[in-house]
């Protein structure tokens, strides 16, 4: 009786949706342990943390914000390919809401000094947080309306963003990129209070977002828009307005990803920030156990997810892979872990987890 | 006249996709043609056959990866590991006829591993292609870092 109960815990836990993400970010880890010395190392310096895995928790949480927003998206049956360009637009207002002076041709004396001087901002902090946010949310809902309304694919109509995006980013700081020196901005990105900063937003951000899907019906509508669209409209849901919210969050989220990674390097680099980091958050979306066609999301799975992307490429740098060819690593990655998600090996696991008596049957 | 139209639309209904593209075509060039002159001399028609094959190659592959309702992203990537493959092989003095049935013998394996992804593991096609498609990058990198001159 005892021994039957067991197993039917083993059974639950491998029918459960975190089993396969947890087992990829464990198989991971135990690359590195066994691989790279001293990887799991951890330093206090000066009351802060310091270390791989926490370094992993830092660069991650970029990825994490663009996979939470992804996954709602991809849970209504849709994809987001311009998370990145966002990205880049939101990183470009922030920094010229902060020193709009680069745009002139000639600068006076002092201000130059003034410009480069940590503590001068143009506009309040807040300021800028809010209109980049406010920003971003706009480009989410762009896409919504596309999707939803003009009913574009919405592979497709993402893809006009995601091209057209990086040269807004452009066109908005006249091409050149424009450097950072305010302090208490840089801080959101490179700033430590024990933990890195960007872990605490993500965070903060993580439980928000549970709250507003689990807590309200907003997760259960955006689920059944993903199953079946025509019957949840049949059922009383507006499926459009769901698709617009999902959209516009993931826009939301996109620009807080940007205001990080630009915080970070202290620099608004149209060219490079979020550069192919939307796939990333679509691989993590669905290490995470999310399917493609839409439905049934798990917003703890996909930053379990993001946090396996992560932790591969910091632990291939830890080794000294050249970055471009990560890209290799990463796909190989990719493929080991959706293997595992595959019929075959899912039956295997229920078979050697499920007593012996139904393994007959 | 209404309803003729309408008719011939719905006669022709297959054509459609066809026409439209066909139109696009026309319109792109005869704009370019319009602004500038240079592009108004036949070379240049030409010259799409002779800049953009592989192109067409590729789309003529991926006509028939789309019609199955997949996707396949994996094809720049390819093409990328083709060339670099090629010209490293070549450079290192390898018969060029040798050269090409090996690199249609691995462009084709590549297809093969990632068709036997998505119909036997049922991996969705976005994401494997995408695996394929950094995987392929990537192995550039891997070859060489730098561009190889023939």
């Amino acid at each position: 009786m005892r021994q039957n109960k067991s197993a039917f815990n083993l059974r639950k836990i491998s029918e459960s949706r975190l089993l396969f993400p947890f087992f990829a970010l464990a198989l991971v880890l135990l690359f590195d342990l066994i691989f790279i010395r001293g990887f799991f190392n951890i330093e206090v310096r000066e009351g802060n943390i310091y270390g791989n895995l926490i370094d992993i928790l830092r660069s991650g949480s970029t990825v994490i914000l663009l996979a939470l927003g992804m996954t709602l998206v991809i849970a209504t049956g849709g994809v987001d390919l311009s998370v990145g360009a966002v990205m880049a637009i939101s990183a470009s207002v922030a920094a010229l809401m902060m020193n709009p002076y680069v745009m002139a041709k000639e600068l006076p004396e002092n201000l130059q000094k003034l410009v480069s001087d940590p503590n001068f901002t143009y506009a309040p902090l807040w300021a800028v947080l809010l209109v980049t946010l406010a920003i971003s949310a706009l480009c989410g809902l762009w896409n919504g309306l596309l999707v939803a309304y003009a009913k574009i694919q919405p592979m497709v109509a993402t893809l006009i963003l995601m091209i057209a995006g990086r040269g807004i980013a452009q066109l908005i700081t006249n091409g050149i990129r424009i450097q950072i020196f305010y302090e208490p901005y840089a801080f959101i990105g490179n700033g430590w209070a024990v933990l890195p900063f960007p872990l605490y937003i993500v965070v903060v951000v993580f439980v928000l977002l549970w709250i507003f899907t689990r807590k309200t019906s907003i997760g259960l509508f955006i689920e059944s828009v993903g199953v079946n669209a025509r019957s949840s409209f049949f059922s009383g849901i507006d499926e459009k307005k769901i698709k617009l919210l999902a959209y516009t969050i993931c826009g939301l989220f996109a620009g807080m990803a940007g205001i990080l990674a630009s915080a970070n390097i202290k620099t608004s680099d149209a060219n490079n920030i979020g550069a192919a980091l939307e796939l990333d958050a679509i691989l993590a979306v669905v290490i995470g156990g999310t399917l493609m066609v839409g439905g049934r999301f798990s917003l703890f799975a996909s930053v379990i997810g993001a946090l396996v992307m992560q932790a591969t490429t910091t632990s291939m740098y830890a080794i000294g892979v050249p970055a471009n060819a990560v890209l290799t690593i990463k796909g190989v990655v990719v493929v080991l872990v959706l293997l595992l998600y595959s019929e075959q090996v899912r039956n295997f696991f229920r078979r050697i987890t499920s007593p012996k008596k139904d393994v007959s049957t | 006249m209404k309803t003729k139209f309408s008719s011939f639309f719905n006669t022709n209904r297959k054509f459609i996709p066809i026409f439209a593209t066909a139109v696009l075509f026309i319109l792109a060039y005869s704009v370019g043609a319009g602004f500038y002159q240079g592009m108004r001399d036949p070379q240049v028609f030409l010259n799409l056959f002779r800049t953009s094959p592989f192109i067409l190659i590729a789309a003529i592959g991926g006509t028939f990866v789309i019609l199955t309702g997949g996707i396949d992203l994996s094809v720049s990537g390819v093409v990328a590991l083709t060339t670099v493959a090629a010209s490293a092989l070549i450079r290192e003095g390898m018969n060029p006829l040798l050269v090409f049935a090996l690199m249609l013998l691995m462009g084709m394996t590549m297809g093969t591993i990632l068709g036997t992804f998505i119909t036997y593991m049922k991996v969705q096609p976005f994401i494997a292609t995408l695996a394929g498609l950094w995987f392929t990058r990537g192995l550039c990198f891997f070859i060489s870092d730098d561009a190889i001159a023939v």
